[in-house]
């Protein structure tokens, strides 16, 4: 066989081998980060997640804390990365013990429209520090104890 | 000289050629069975909901996802213990899919009260007679795609399903809780714990409203889905809290219980998965639909928004 088209025969192979490749889903950038609770890092028993709401609309970017508060976001799966663009910020920590919940993060923060939370994903990000503040109109939340009725 | 065989090289080419055609064709074939699959789905979602609008013309009210409570009710309602039941909108609609038999045999559609009581031992008739068939799986309830077996993991006598109703968007993250009032009594979708919706509450328009769709890892604890039972994030009992194909472990969970549980819909179709809405009608939604102005708003009844045609 003609040796001079052998790189042909191996492009053309290539060619046939990797195309379909790719999940035909945005982009995404790995993404890691830590929720802290008035500058502290979260601590103890708790449930906790955070969640980013593509201001442009889309498909969120989610992630659930580890027992220090860090995260890597996902999208489609987990730990995917998360696609560029502005996001609002939803966290929601709390502890749920017995069928008894108590909040470490004030309620306001559970829903990105109301958190005032946003970050913005470039593809370069150094990791994100997610803070939540306890404020005085947040003080009736932080001795209630929710009876979740089961 | 008379050649009377093909030489190897020849016998090679022709295997080769042979190969690449089978190669060519062999993807084809696979896409026309899941084509075909994919219909059976949606037909089986379309029955579904064709059964949960004859049993509200029958009974003036859609079913509950979840017959009755199983704690205290709202608004000082009571409900003795032994009257709980846990049976699914879709055990309640059985003589809506032609399974009048079963219906009967499993108590009229009352099955699981969430509080035994020994004084009345219906628990105990239900169990005995109704334990052996549990595990029918009538084939309305399963999308020939899923690769779910036909029975739980914590259960073999509990036969699994594909399908569950959508209860709103209240789920795992809504700030009364997991497991709070709101996601179980007042979500804001159709078919949830206890309460009846009717046909006049539903104001954003039935074909605006998500009524069912798919779920994966049925037999999976923190995805159990029964097509019998109703219970909050797992059994016929979904929330548009979480995007479209979520996994169970995965994206905003509720973590009660030793397992997590995301109570997201989600498909083994590719992209996406079907959903039927009130009017009857099913579409495939791409898992690219935007959760804040489209997916949650179809979800629920009476939210008042304005959701874009194309979606």
């Amino acid at each position: 066989m003609n040796c001079r088209l052998a790189p042909f025969f191996i492009l053309i192979l290539g060619f046939v081998f990797f195309t379909g490749c790719g999940d035909g889903r945005p982009k995404r950038y790995p993404i890691q980060g830590v929720v802290t609770v008035d500058g502290q890092p979260l601590s103890g028993d708790f449930v906790g997640s955070i969640r980013l709401i593509p201001v442009a609309g889309g498909r969120p970017a989610s992630a659930q804390l580890d027992s220090e508060g860090k995260f890597t976001l996902g999208c489609y799966d987990a730990e995917d990365g998360c696609p560029a663009g502005e996001y609002k910020v939803e966290v929601s920590v709390s502890e749920q013990k017995n069928f008894k919940m108590r909040y470490l993060v004030p309620p306001r923060y559970w829903d990105a429209d109301k958190s005032g939370l946003t970050v913005t994903v470039e593809g370069k990000n150094p990791s994100l520090t997610i803070d939540v503040k306890w404020e005085p109109q947040d003080a009736k939340y932080r001795k209630m104890v929710i009876n979740m009725n089961e | 000289m008379r050649r009377t065989a093909f030489t190897l090289v020849e016998l090679l080419v022709v295997i080769a050629i042979i190969g690449m055609l089978v190669g060519l064709l062999l993807p084809a074939v696979q896409q026309a069975r899941e084509a075909a699959r994919r219909m059976q789905c949606s037909n089986n979602e379309k029955n579904l909901v064709l059964a949960l609008l004859n049993h509200e013309s029958a009974n003036k009210s859609f079913p509950p996802a979840r017959m009755g409570g199983d704690g205290t009710l709202p608004n000082g309602n009571t409900q003795p213990g032994d009257q709980r039941y846990g049976s699914s909108a879709f055990l309640q609609c059985l003589p809506q899919l032609e399974q009048q038999a079963l219906y009967q045999q499993l108590n009229d559609g009352k099955i699981f009260p969430a509080v035994s009581d020994s004084t009345t031992s219906s628990w105990t008739q239900v169990k005995n007679t109704a334990t052996p068939l549990l595990i029918t799986r009538p084939s309305v309830f399963v999308c020939p795609s899923s690769t779910a077996p036909p029975t739980l993991e914590s259960n073999a006598n509990y036969a699994t399903g594909t399908y569950a109703c959508c209860a709103g968007t209240h789920g795992p993250s809504d700030s009364g809780g997991p497991i709070s009032f709101k996601v179980k009594y007042e979500n804001d979708g159709v078919f949830f714990y206890w309460r009846r919706i009717q046909q006049s509450e539903i104001k954003d328009g039935t074909s605006q409203t998500i009524f069912l769709s798919e779920v994966t890892d049925a037999e999976k604890a923190g995805s159990q889905n029964t097509w019998f039972q109703g219970s909050r994030h797992l059994d016929c009992f979904r929330t548009t809290d979480n995007p479209l194909n979520t996994k169970y472990e995965q994206g905003v969970v509720c973590n009660m219980y030793g397992y997590k549980a995301s109570g997201a819909f989600a498909s083994e179709h590719t992209g996406g998965a079907f959903f039927a809405f009130g009017d009857g009608h099913v579409v495939f939604l791409s898992e690219s639909i935007d959760l804040k102005e489209v997916y949650r708003p179809l979800s629920t009844r009476a939210g008042n928004e304005a959701v874009n045609g194309e979606y």
